[in-house]
């Protein structure tokens, strides 16, 4: 493969609303690119995960390079950087971002601007992007593009008037868009001759191949055999291929250089050694300075998971390492509860983070798992001047050490028409919301702007949301600060004895109706057993709520028809196999289910 | 010794023959039952004859009847003269068997049931069940409010039910016994003692009362499942179920099973045959059976039944053999149905192991709870009153663990 002048590159992602089309560009590129015929083509190429596919969102940021035949005759390299579509991966979006030089801001022909069309624009902006507008979906009935065109130059302050106008779906007008991004997004400038500065915008672990690389090459080079050095991690290793990416395959190539992207495998084991956003440089003649913008990302939100079957700890152990290996976010570590056992502490980036690892692990690893509720983490400042971070209730000091404690909070934009500002503005009230303002982007919609503490949207904000709003409104946050609260940990007993996994720490306001709640919901998951079972909801030893599970009075098996007793056995067997799904503490059984739904209470 | 080993050298066995048919099937029945043509009756009773004929090789030498039941569906669906017939190729089949062993020991056929619903009942039949020494029949009665009857879907009413019985008794039928139901739609406590007084003054020799179980596959599942099916609550159930203990037990009537009451001795000898895990051979369509420790089945395909080669159904049934494990689990669970419970030098005989070792995990916790009590003097374990109640709990604990 003969060396590509820089000026025949284009490094570009797609940013749009979640739904807006930005899978269905991405395959028409491909397509049109011809580096896939139409029957390799599967529906989306971009998005290869089952998991993916069914939540129609992207999780882990991939990328494609493909090579385009422009019409003054000359090929073109374009590496499409995906970017994930969801407010938990706003660091990774963020890190994609920077490895390009321009954006292709999708927008939805009917539905206009929305809250995630604003953010990732915005944060491309921050990146210093070309934004080159497209409009899609022109094929709907209820398309406006006029009227969307003139909302990307109101709001955004983006020249719209040339934007393609397409049906990614339909495959229509997909030639202007290739055009415009030679014209319109800028080519590399990078140095050559400077020492390798490459910037990590993705790493996954291979079975075959070890940890693989996502960069790009800002200056110098790389190639087979050169012994390169994660600046920020301090990994070294000896490069063992470098390549481009074909649509779902790796190409090798002989080296990497300036402009170009492509990835690394350096045979790590462990992508905790090259982090997202770390700058890969060579060991022995360094770069002076990483590339900007490194953070590590933090969890937001911990929750405990636990086998629903003890003997599988291991297993679970096995299968958290496994997700670690091509998740950097995800974090766990070992602890006990007396509900539930021996099991871990996970950190996720948010509730979405937290979700797909859950589903990963019960599908992918066949676990059947108990989760508590989630948490963030707290700040509690003991009166000995010690500050310790809390994630799970159950280490939270006694009240008599404790001076005051501290809550994160987000800064939230949710937009929405303003038949529903109504809607929102009281249920931001409700989560202890502060107001800070309201900006219309257009006459029919605002934009909402609050500080939420982060404990009330980790729950089911995104449901509320949505049921407020009839699935119209969206929801962009980014973390803000700490700030002092009047905490409580509210404990759930049951048959006077404390499940420590049901425990939680939320706001002293916010506990009688969540304890209430907590206790109904119970009521109802905890199936009747020989004897009465209180449950009941306490702040330290004061009790402020509670329900009764009535003794079961009669549960006899009828008739015993002509001899069937085989009917009779699987009947007894379903119950004993009931109880099995069952935790047993002290002589009270709790379905698993209930542990669950609880964290779900707000459903009526 | 040796007398009491060739006294039982042949086994008693409960022969249960299945009439699939019905009028019309009942809103909550699960069971094995349509209604049919009369052609499709003569089919299914000639080939009945061909099965009844066809087990005789296979009991000969081991076994003697002690107990008939004709069950169904209806069996007075069939003719008086089908019946007459069935009832005379059993009785030919219960001589033949004790002749294997002739002796005043061996047990002959001493309960021969059928069951029968109102309505369907002709005065032939009656004739029909003296001739053939059918001595005891039940009668499908569930309720004696014709609202609550009409609401089940039963084809009868409560006056249809009177007539029934009184030929029945008009045919000197000494043993008879009324299924009755608790829960079902439309009936209060007062409706429900009502019906259960009317009974009590017939003075049936035996009285069965279930509570209804709504069944998947029945119409009452589906209405169930749309919200409208509406039955008394839980403890308008639990009253009624109370009141039965109280009003039965105060006419003299024994408990002798949870849903099972009698006049002295006329406990029905054939369902406890199944309680006490004893051989049966289960005929027609759908049967169960349960021979030397094995479980086999009967096709549940009318067309299948129907062409079976029965010389050779031994050799084609799926059969079970029960393992150790089941046969324990099966004899506890079965026997504590009754209320005398089950005998523990009688475990301890059929398993060589002793019952309480066994279930040494569970009995504790439900003889501390009142669940479960012991008869010390009989060396029986029993389940108390408030371990009926809630039986179905303290019988699946007596599964074991594989």
């Amino acid at each position: 493969m003969g060396k590509i002048d820089q000026s025949h590159i284009r490094n570009f992602c797609i940013v749009a609303h979640i739904d807006h089309g930005k899978s269905t560009l991405a395959d028409r590129i491909i397509e049109k690119t011809g580096l896939l015929t139409s029957r390799e083509m599967q529906a989306q190429v971009l998005d290869n995960m089952d998991l993916e596919r069914e939540r129609g969102i992207t999780i882990k940021a991939q990328t494609v390079r493909t090579v385009y035949q422009a019409k003054n005759g000359e090929e073109y390299i374009f590496n499409l950087i995906d970017t994930p579509g969801h407010v938990d991966f706003n660091y990774e979006v963020s890190r994609s971002l920077a490895a390009c030089e321009g954006a292709i801001l999708i927008v939805d022909a009917a539905q206009g601007i929305e809250a995630q069309t604003l953010a990732n624009c915005y944060l491309a902006l921050d990146h210093d992007l070309e934004i080159m507008p497209v409009i899609n979906k022109i094929d709907l009935p209820s398309a406006e593009p006029e009227r969307v065109k003139e909302e990307i130059e109101d709001i955004i302050g983006l020249d719209a008037s040339d934007a393609p106008l397409i049906s990614a779906k339909m495959g229509l007008h997909i030639e202007d868009v290739l055009e415009q991004i030679i014209t319109k997004i800028p080519q590399p400038a990078g140095d050559e001759k400077k020492p390798l500065r490459a910037l990590i915008f993705d790493s996954i672990y291979d079975a075959y191949k070890g940890v693989i690389i996502f960069c790009r090459i800002f200056d110098g080079s790389v190639k087979k055999g050169d012994e390169i050095r994660m600046m920020a991690t301090k990994a070294v290793a000896e490069v063992v291929e470098v390549g481009i990416f074909g649509a779902g395959q790796y190409i090798p190539s002989e080296e990497l250089s300036a402009g170009m992207v492509g990835y690394i495998t350096a045979s790590l084991k462990n992508v905790q050694d090259t982090r997202v956003g770390d700058t890969v440089t060579k060991a022995k003649e360094p770069c002076r300075e990483p590339l900007p913008g490194y953070k590590k990302v933090q969890p937001m939100v911990y929750c405990g998971m636990y086998p629903a079957d003890g003997a599988k700890y291991n297993d679970l152990r096995d299968a958290l390492q496994k997700l670690q290996l091509n998740d950097a976010a995800l974090q766990f570590e070992a602890e006990t509860s007396i509900a539930l056992g021996f099991g871990f502490r996970c950190g996720f980036l948010g509730l979405l983070h937290l979700e797909i690892i859950q589903e990963r692990l019960e599908r992918e690893y066949n676990l059947d798992l108990v989760t508590t509720a989630p948490s963030v983490i707290y700040h509690v400042y003991k009166t000995n001047g010690e500050m310790v971070e809390v994630t799970n209730p159950s280490n939270l000091p006694e009240p008599s050490e404790i001076e005051h404690m501290e809550e994160p909070v987000v800064s939230a934009e949710i937009m929405v028409t303003t038949e529903y500002v109504g809607s929102i503005m009281s249920l931001c009230q409700k989560r202890r919301g502060v107001y800070l303002g309201m900006e219309y982007i257009e006459e029919t919609r605002a934009v909402l702007k609050y500080d939420l503490p982060l404990n009330e949207i980790i729950y089911d904000f995104f449901d509320a949301l949505k049921s407020c709003s009839r699935g119209y409104a969206s929801l962009d946050y980014e973390m803000k600060n700490y700030i002092p609260s009047n905490l409580v940990k509210l404990d759930i007993l049951i048959n006077k004895e404390e499940i420590d996994a049901l425990s939680f720490i939320l706001h002293a306001d916010t506990a009688y109706e969540r304890g209430r709640k907590m206790c109904e919901k119970l009521k109802k998951e905890i199936p009747r057993q020989l004897f009465e079972i209180p449950i009941q909801a306490a702040i330290g030893s004061k009790i402020i709520a509670r329900e009764t599970v009535k003794a079961m009075r009669k549960d006899v098996l009828a008739k015993c028809y002509g001899g069937d007793i085989s009917r009779k056995r699987k009947l007894l067997e379903k119950q004993k196999e009931g109880k099995k799904r069952m935790r047993q503490f002290g002589s009270v059984e709790i379905p698993q289910q209930a542990f669950m739904s609880v964290l779900k209470l707000d459903e009526e | 010794m040796q007398r009491q080993s060739r006294k039982n050298r042949l086994k008693p066995l409960a022969l249960y023959l299945h009439i699939p048919f019905c009028v019309r099937k009942c809103l909550y029945c699960d069971f094995l039952s349509f209604s049919s043509q009369d052609a499709a009756r003569e089919m299914y009773f000639h080939a009945l004859l061909r099965e009844i004929k066809a087990c005789k090789s296979l009991l000969y030498g081991k076994y003697v009847i002690q107990t008939i039941f004709i069950g169904g569906g209806t069996p007075t669906c069939l003719s008086p003269h089908q019946l007459d017939v069935l009832g005379e190729t059993l009785q030919e089949l219960s001589k033949e068997l004790s002749k294997a062993e002739p002796s005043a020991e061996n047990p002959m056929l001493i309960e021969f049931t059928i069951e029968a619903n109102p309505g369907t009942i002709q005065k032939d039949h009656v004739t029909v069940f003296q001739d053939r020494g059918v001595n005891r029949i039940s009668l499908g009665l569930q309720s004696a409010q014709d609202q609550e009857l009409q609401a089940l879907g039963r084809i009868h009413t409560y006056e249809d039910f009177l007539k029934s019985y009184d030929l029945l008794r008009s045919g000197d039928i000494k043993n008879i016994n009324v299924d009755l139901m608790a829960d079902i739609p439309l009936q209060t406590v007062e409706s429900y003692q009502d019906t259960l007084q009317k009974i009590l003054h017939l003075r049936p020799e035996h009285i069965s009362s279930y509570s209804l179980i709504v069944e998947e596959g029945t119409p009452f599942y589906q209405m169930q499942q749309k919200g409208r099916l509406s039955i008394p609550d839980e403890e308008t159930d639990r009253r009624m179920y109370e009141l039965t203990k109280a009003m039965l037990k105060e006419q003299g009537y024994d408990r002798y099973e949870i849903s099972n009451y009698a006049k002295q001795g006329k406990e029905c000898r054939h369902n406890i045959s199944y309680w006490k895990l004893q051989d049966y051979l289960g005929l027609g369509l759908g049967a169960s059976s349960y021979l030397d420790g094995c479980r086999f089945r009967n096709p549940d395909d009318m067309q299948r039944y129907l062409h079976s080669d029965f010389s050779r159904m031994a050799e084609h049934r799926e059969r079970h053999v029960l393992s150790q494990k089941e046969e324990m689990e099966e004899f506890v669970f079965l026997g504590l149905r009754m209320m005398e419970g089950i005998s523990l030098s009688e475990y301890r005989s059929r398993f060589g192991t002793d019952f309480k070792i066994q279930y040494q995990t569970v009995l504790p916790e439900f003889f501390r709870q009142r669940f479960l009590a012991e008869d010390t003097k009989h060396g029986r374990i029993y389940l108390t009153d408030r371990g009926i109640d809630v039986s179905n709990r303290i019988l699946a604990e007596f599964l074991l663990e594989e």
